[in-house]
Formats: C-alpha cells, sequence, structure tokens
C-alpha cells in the first residue's frame, strides 16, 4: 500500500515538474515568435543582404581573397558574407584585400562598408546600402 | 518557389528516400513518421561524405544510395516474407489501440507543430552562417568545392570537419528545389529538430503503452474475468500527457537555437530519444532499430553527437550482453559484434576528415588560462547553471528505483542507471574538452554552455517524464501481485 502511495506521489511530482517546464517552454517558445524578435532579425537579415550585395560588386564568385581579421570582430562578419561564394586564402599575398570598416553616411550598410584593396593598392568601396539609424546587429564570438 | 514550398518538397525527398529503410529498421509504427525524412537526412549526409571523399555531385550520390539501398530492402523482403513491416511478422493491434496511438500522435504532432511558430522570426544563428550553411553551400558545389574547402585553414571559424548531416541535407535541398537561401535551410534544421523531438517524445507513448498491458494483465490475476481495462489505461494517457509536455519542454530547453539553424538540438533529441529505445524500452528488434536511425542522427550532426552516441551504443550492447543467457551458443557475443560495428560506423567521418586532411577545428576564443582544477570548477559552474532539472530528476530517479525498481525490472524495462550512465558520458565528454581545451575558459563557457547541455537537460526531463509513466503503472495496480513479482517482491 505504501509503495502506491508513494508511486502516485512520484507520478503527480514528476507530471506536475513537467508541466511546469512546458509553460516555460511554451512562454520561451512564444517570446521568440515576438514582434521585436521578429523585427530584429529582418534587419540582421538586411544587413547581411546588404553587406554581400558589396561583396558581390567588389569579389566575383570562386575569387580567391583576404580577408582581414585584423579587428577579430568585423572580420568574423565579413568572412561570413564571403565564405559562401568566394575562396578566403590563408595566405594573403597577391590577392585581393577585403576589409569591414565602420563609416558614417549614406552607400553603408547600417555604417558598415566593405573595403577591397587591389595588390596594386587601389582601393574600392563596396556599393549597397542599407539605410536607418538602428546600429548593426552585434557579432557574439 | 516560396520557403515553405521548398520545405515540403524538400521533406518530401528525404521521406522517400528514408521510408524504405527506416521500414525495414523500425517496421510499421507511428514512430516511422518523424524518423522517415530523419533517416532521408542521414543517407544525405552519407552521400555527402562519398561525393567529398571521392567525387561527383551530392545529387548523384544521394539518388545512386537511396535506390542502392531500397532495391537491397525490396530484394530482402521478397526472400524473407517475414521480415516485412506489414507481413505475417507484424502485430496486430486492436481498434482501441490504433485509435489511442492515432490520437497520441496527433497530440505530439500538434505540439511539435505549435513549437516551430518561432520559425516566423527569420533568425539565422551566429554558427548557421559561420558553419552550417557554409558547409551546404560546399556540398552544393560538389567535391571540388567541399575538398578545398575543407582543406582551407583561412576558414578557421568554419568547423570544416564537423560531421555532415546539416550541410548534406541543406545542400540537397537547396539543389532540388532550387532555392537557395540560409532562411531556407534553417528551415530544414527546424523541422529534422521536430522530428527529433517527436521520436524522443513517442518514446513516452510507447513506454505508457507497455506498462498499460502490464497492469492490466495484474488487474486480470486478480480478477480474471474483468472486461477492457479502465484504470488500467492510465499509463498510456500519462506517457501521452508526458510526451507532449516534454516537446514543449524541449523546445524551451533549447530555446533560439531550436530554429535559428544551430545542430545542437538535433543531435541532443536523438541521442535522448536512442536512450530511450536502446536503454529504457524492452529492446526488441524494432527499437533497436529505431535507435540505430536516432544513433545515426546524433553521430552525423556533430562532434558531440558521435561521442555521445558511441557511448550509447557500447551501453546498448552492454546491457543486450548483460541480459544474453550466459553460455547459450551463438547469443553472448552477437550484442558485443553489433556495438563495435556501431562505433566503428560512427567513427568513419572523422577517421575520414584525418584522411582527407581537413583543416583542424577552430581555437576556441583566446589563450588557454588556469590549471585543470580551476577550468573543471568554472567548467561545473557554468553547466550547472543550464542542468537544474537534475535537480528534480536525481531524487525522483533515487525514489524511484528503491520504490519502483522491481516493478521497472518486471516490465523487462531497463534500469534507469543506464540511462544516467548516457548522461554522464555526453557530459563528461563536454566537461572534459573544456578541462583540456585551449581557450580562455570564461569566454568559451559564456559562449557555449547554453548549447552544449541541451542534451543532459532534455535527458533529465525524459527521465522525470518516465517515472511518472512507471508510476502512473504501479499506482493503478490496487490489488493483487504486479505479474511477474514474486510474493516477496510485491
Amino acid at each position: 500500500m505504501l509503495s502506491r502511495i508513494v508511486a502516485v506521489t512520484l507520478m503527480l511530482a514528476c507530471v506536475t515538474g513537467l508541466g511546469v517546464g512546458a509553460v516555460r517552454g511554451i512562454r520561451a517558445t512564444a517570446a521568440q515568435a515576438d514582434p521585436t524578435e521578429v523585427s530584429a532579425w529582418r534587419l540582421d537579415l538586411a544587413y547581411y543582404d546588404c553587406l554581400s550585395a558589396q561583396v558581390h560588386s567588389l569579389v566575383h564568385r570562386g575569387q580567391t581573397v583576404d580577408v582581414s581579421m585584423t579587428d577579430p570582430g568585423p572580420g568574423v562578419t565579413l568572412a561570413k558574407v564571403v565564405a559562401p561564394f568566394a575562396v578566403i586564402t590563408a595566405h594573403p599575398s597577391g590577392h585581393v584585400v577585403l576589409t569591414l570598416v565602420t563609416r558614417r553616411g549614406p552607400d553603408t550598410c547600417l555604417g558598415s562598408v566593405v573595403v577591397a584593396r587591389d595588390p596594386s593598392g587601389a582601393v574600392h568601396d563596396g556599393r549597397g546600402s542599407l539605410g536607418g539609424r538602428r546600429m548593426p546587429p552585434q557579432t557574439p564570438l | 518557389m516560396s520557403v515553405t514550398t521548398a520545405a515540403l518538397a524538400a521533406m518530401a525527398v528525404l521521406a522517400a528516400s528514408g521510408t524504405l529503410p527506416v521500414l525495414a529498421l523500425v517496421g510499421a509504427r507511428w514512430v516511422a513518421v518523424p524518423l522517415i525524412p530523419l533517416g532521408g537526412a542521414v543517407i544525405a549526409a552519407v552521400a555527402a561524405a562519398g561525393m567529398v571523399a571521392i567525387g561527383g555531385s551530392l545529387v548523384v550520390w544521394f539518388v545512386a544510395l537511396a535506390a542502392t539501398i531500397g532495391f537491397v530492402i525490396v530484394a530482402l523482403w521478397i526472400l524473407r516474407p517475414a521480415l516485412r513491416p506489414f507481413g505475417r511478422g507484424a502485430t496486430v493491434a486492436s481498434a482501441d489501440d490504433r485509435i489511442g496511438r492515432l490520437v497520441a500522435f496527433t497530440a505530439i504532432a500538434l505540439a511539435a507543430a505549435w513549437s516551430l511558430v518561432a520559425l516566423r522570426t527569420p533568425s539565422v544563428g551566429f554558427d548557421a552562417r559561420t558553419i552550417w550553411m557554409l558547409h551546404a553551400r560546399w556540398y552544393a558545389d560538389g567535391h571540388a568545392t567541399s575538398l578545398t574547402a575543407l582543406r582551407n585553414t583561412a576558414l578557421f571559424f568554419a568547423h570544416a570537419g564537423y560531421p555532415p548531416l546539416i550541410g548534406g541535407t541543406v545542400a540537397l535541398s537547396w539543389v532540388i528545389t532550387g532555392v537557395h537561401s540560409d532562411r531556407f535551410g534553417v528551415v530544414m534544421v527546424a523541422l529534422l529538430n521536430a522530428c527529433a523531438v517527436m521520436a524522443a517524445a513517442w518514446v513516452l507513448v510507447d513506454l505508457g503503452r507497455r506498462c498499460t498491458q502490464w497492469s492490466t494483465e495484474a488487474r486480470r490475476q486478480v480478477a480474471p474475468d474483468a472486461r477492457g481495462r479502465g484504470a488500467g489505461n492510465i499509463p498510456f494517457l500519462v506517457g501521452v500527457a508526458t510526451a507532449v509536455l516534454l516537446v514543449f519542454v524541449a523546445f524551451g530547453v533549447a530555446g533560439p537555437f531550436a530554429t535559428n539553424g544551430y545542430a545542437d538540438m538535433l543531435w541532443a533529441a536523438s541521442a535522448v530519444g536512442a536512450v530511450g529505445f536502446g536503454l529504457v524500452l524492452t529492446a526488441r528488434r524494432s527499437d533497436l532499430g529505431a535507435a540505430a536511425v536516432l544513433l545515426a542522427v546524433a553521430g552525423l550532426t556533430k562532434d558531440e553527437g558521435y561521442v555521445t552516441a558511441m557511448a550509447i551504443v557500447a551501453l546498448i550492447a552492454l546491457r543486450a550482453a548483460l541480459s544474453s543467457p550466459v553460455g547459450e551458443t551463438g547469443r553472448w557475443w552477437r550484442p558485443a559484434v553489433f556495438g563495435a560495428l556501431g562505433v566503428v560506423g560512427l567513427g568513419l567521418w572523422p577517421l575520414l576528415t584525418r584522411l582527407l586532411h581537413a583543416a583542424p577545428n577552430a581555437p576556441a576564443p583566446g589563450r588557454r588560462d588556469g590549471d585543470d582544477a580551476s577550468r573543471l570548477h568554472a567548467s561545473a559552474v557554468s553547466m550547472a547553471a543550464h542542468l537544474h532539472v537534475l535537480l528534480l530528476a536525481a531524487p525522483i530517479a533515487v525514489v524511484g528505483m528503491v520504490i519502483l525498481g522491481r516493478v521497472r525490472r518486471t516490465m523487462g524495462l531497463g534500469s534507469d542507471v543506464w540511462a544516467w550512465a548516457a548522461l554522464a558520458a555526453g557530459l563528461g565528454f563536454v566537461l572534459v574538452v573544456y578541462v583540456t581545451g585551449p581557450a580562455n575558459i570564461e569566454l568559451w563557457l559564456v559562449t557555449s554552455t547554453h548549447r552544449t547541455t541541451i542534451y543532459g537537460a532534455l535527458l533529465g526531463w525524459w527521465v522525470v517524464a518516465g517515472w511518472a509513466v512507471i508510476a502512473s503503472a504501479h499506482g493503478v495496480t490496487r490489488r493483487g501481485r504486479p505479474p511477474g513479482t514474486s510474493p516477496r517482491s510485491a
């Protein structure tokens, strides 16, 4: 008899715990579909689309390039955009060097610009812009 | 083509390739429904591995593999009709059973579908861009691009040697639909996540069903002329309820990583399902087949996944060997052989990446700091912050094993110790990597333990749910002796 009482108590404890966990899970899931989140991630997509457009204006598909990692944060952000269609090299000599720089004004992606330096030393800015006063998304490392 | 249409088309292709192998391994069971696209994803992963290693295109490899596997299975079914999932060997369920399982599956599927509401947010996570979608682009571009990228040390952030299931599946989806967006890739990963969670949750339904059969038998021993199940159905209902709750819990535990293209939830949920099918249920051939599919998914998704999957394979083999009759010719060595084959199979991808001279994984951030003891302390504290459920699961497991351990054994279920061993193996591996790894430990922990503990947290919740079902079976067996127990054990 005692074991059955304990069993029923155990079952109730487990189901209650799962119920609390499920409610927290539902809240956490619903929070991710919040309009604020949707807006923030739309901006993130637009930011990367803008950077991608800038890189495409500077580099052709399959071209070997060097992505500057002098500042690792912007470097990795830029690498995320470049790597899907160009070949990033660990041997920079003789290749275009791409750098993501911060600059105020028009013709930027929320204040970021992709800059290409040719082996000859010529410098070109990427074409493509995303206006607005919001900050570019954070790049956690 | 919209992302939704493309996702449906890609899932249909995965299902088309996964149907025969999953039916052959699992049989005609409801759990086969979420396992079928996962089986297709496994074939896509193997196709990607073959394409990288040997040459050709991903689609050619995928079609060739799916056709070959399908041909072999159909030939086997023709030669040995008893192996057919719908043949004479299949069990015949009552109408009540069939309706009950249909309702259970619908409830679990609806819970999983609702949990995908977070896909409204078009998030593409950091690792999704730097690792998973990038791998997919390599695979979609074919052998030369993939091999060059795999060896490219400049892509230090891309973890080129990570297993190919997500990259292969997303690449295949892009190629066959013509929709090449990261957003579509993220949706495909989320759908696979939902399938894995559904499979892990379904173990609880099966557990409830078997507990119901056990408690019904117990009641019939007391009242042989009793009709129907009455209160004996409670374990099944508890199984369905806990399965649905587990789906919501799982998506809550994973948080944004369930729907932003990360791999952690996929391998974790698959490994938890494999623990349920392989180490808790009665280890019938069909259960082991489901565990095999899920272990293949876990092992082909991420490095932590294949190490944990190897540990689970070893535990399943050990459980089977220990339960084999000693001295019976031809029985005791089979689990060891199958276990060894499983471990070797899971080790093929890491071996392949070494043979192909893949670039090493990214050095974790910062320089190594602290000694092993301080890193162990910091890692344990950081991981514990995401494993609060173990404070609930551990005492419940202790009480359950003390009070219900014998009942559990008479049901033919595996001891809870197996599940805890699987949990310790997965978390232990992660802990060892943190302690012995190269990085600045604080930075590393802050950016990763919320994901590396998903497996431990999910398995903790699963253990809680499992005890709820088993306890409900004992609770409704009011009089008489449960079947299979001696008078002393009753």
